[in-house]
């Protein structure tokens, strides 16, 4: 069960950021290239957020697998006109220091996110499908026209401002129907997805909506290590128990 | 620069632990993801001192920036007040994780450099004696050993009681208190470790006679450092067995300031081969 925390520096961000990777432990390594996932934390966290789910080392560790989670403030992993590229860097900054750091195999390069992230993370898989094979998401919030709309009326939103929002979003009345607008009709998807979400979870319906859409391996109640215990099975070709569609 | 800070259990310790290695970027605005595919780096293994971890090289010098100057990466473990040694009392296998574990781990993990001619190590106070102890065991492993205020002939050339402790001497009688009985219970009787691999001396005599490979040597030690007189004895028994070192004999007390200076002039001192040095790109 290994963890650790990197710090290094980035052209996209324009300085130094900070990521938390999870891999196999020692007994466990061998000369090879690993598969990696790249994990976007929900808005208000950082790159620790994984560090409580008490089964993820014990996964990485059997499963063979990288996850890098880094620290991506509120940018949901989408470029921001004025500061850093954070979509330029999850897709590719980010993969290429993790592949110079560590042995990882580029066919098997997978992105995820909870909450946010998930948000992220099913854009940047489903528009720009060369930079990951696979995409995982838990308990995701993916309606962003909604989210920034709220934001516009001048409601309070958890861990966010109006202008956080207008960094990645834009004209926040205009992100319906627009490419940043997932839920939109048509929008592309991600080539393979797999959607977990806890039965109480608030947005549960946007991820009902996108697993009825997508080919999608969908996984719905449980625990969140449940759920994730299933989607790291499905990234590694291991998950048959959960409800495949279409 | 790249640092990572490592825990992972070990099997060796039967425990997590952890260790940091820096990766160097030599220059802000590059990217690792830049660097040329397959590049090894050469690699300092760094040894901190008793009663200190895989974090305090960080702390108290300016590590980071020498190793990104020279582009060369660095693994810290940590050894806390444990000698390294696989203990006496307790069975806890410092020397194994540190010196067997850990490069076959980190090697598999981080792009760090097989080869002998790319491969250093080095340490302060009773990092020093892990290193040159670390030399003497695995020669074939490393270009050249550094030494800074170690105590390398801790143990005994000359027959002692099997009940006699082992340590630093007590040089104040103020000195030898708590923190050796930990020491003393990693190496337990002095006797017990007289012409074994944890022998420096005894691996160095006995690597001479056999015409053993060694690496270079870079011993300092300030003259106000505790320990000089017994660290220029070693320098003067190492010429005259005909062994390549470098000795510094300067002024400097037994601390991190010395460390700071040696760490840097070690590193430029240490030859380097096909380094990849941002800044000449």
């Amino acid at each position: 069960m290994a963890v650790l925390e990197l710090n290094a520096l980035s052209t996209a961000l324009s300085g130094s950021f900070s990521a938390t990777v999870f891999f196999p432990d020692q007994p466990r390594m061998e000369t090879k290239s690993y598969p990696a996932l790249y994990f976007l934390h929900d808005i208000g966290g950082n790159d620790t957020d994984l560090r409580p789910l008490h089964n993820l080392e014990a996964l990485c560790n059997e499963l063979g697998l990288f996850v890098i989670c880094p620290a991506l403030m509120h940018s949901f992993g989408m470029d921001l006109p004025w500061g850093g590229k954070y979509g330029d860097f999850v897709r590719r900054e980010l993969p290429g220091i993790c592949r110079h750091l560590f042995p990882l195999d580029p066919l098997h390069q997978y992105v995820g996110g909870t909450g946010g992230g998930a948000y992220g993370a099913y854009w940047n898989a489903a528009n720009h499908p060369e930079a990951f094979a696979k995409c995982m998401v838990v308990n995701g919030r993916f309606d962003a026209a909604a989210l920034c709309e709220a934001a516009a009326r001048g409601e309070a939103l958890p861990h966010l401002t109006r202008p956080n929002l207008e960094a990645v979003f834009g004209d926040l009345q205009g992100v319906r129907g627009s490419g940043l607008d997932i839920l939109r009709p048509g929008a592309p998807a991600p080539k393979e997805l797999f959607i977990g979400c806890e039965e109480d979870f608030p947005a549960l319906e946007d991820s009902l909506h996108l697993a009825n859409r997508c080919k999608t391996m969908a996984c719905l109640g449980g625990t969140p290590e449940a759920l994730w215990d299933a989607g790291l099975r499905w990234l590694c070709d291991e998950g048959k128990d959960c409800h495949e569609k279409n | 620069m790249a640092l990572c800070k490592i825990d992972y259990y070990s099997q060796a310790m039967q425990q997590k632990m952890g260790v940091c290695v820096i990766i160097p970027e030599n220059k802000w605005g590059y990217s690792l993801a830049d660097r040329p595919a397959d590049y090894r780096y050469p690699t300092l293994w760094l040894l901190c001192g008793g009663g200190f971890d895989h974090t305090d090289w960080l702390r108290y010098t300016a590590l980071e920036l020498y190793a990104a100057k020279h582009g060369i990466a660095v693994v810290l473990p940590g050894i806390s007040y444990c000698g390294y040694v696989n203990t006496a009392e307790g069975d806890y296998r410092w020397w194994d994780q540190i010196a067997y574990e850990l490069p076959e781990y980190l090697t598999k993990v981080f792009p760090l450099s097989l080869r002998r001619e790319d491969n250093f190590v080095a340490g302060f106070s009773m990092g020093g004696y892990g290193a040159f102890k670390f030399a003497m065991q695995r020669p074939e492993m490393f270009a050249a050993c550094g030494n800074f205020s170690g105590p390398i002939g801790l143990i005994p050339r000359t027959p002692v009681a099997p009940d006699e402790k082992l340590g630093q001497p007590c040089l104040r009688d103020d000195f030898c208190e708590p923190p050796f009985a930990t020491l003393w219970a990693a190496f337990g009787s002095a006797a017990t470790r007289r012409n074994t691999p944890d022998d420096n001396l005894y691996m160095l005599e006995n690597h001479v006679k056999a015409g053993t490979d060694l690496p270079r040597f870079y011993m300092a030690i300030g003259a106000q450092d505790p320990g000089a007189q017994d660290g220029y004895a070693v320098m003067d028994y190492m010429k005259e067995l005909g062994v390549d070192v470098h000795e510094v004999r300067d002024q400097g007390m037994h601390d991190w300031v010395y460390c700071n200076r040696h760490i840097a002039a070690f590193l430029d001192w240490i030859p380097l081969h096909s380094v990849y040095i941002m800044e000449d790109q």
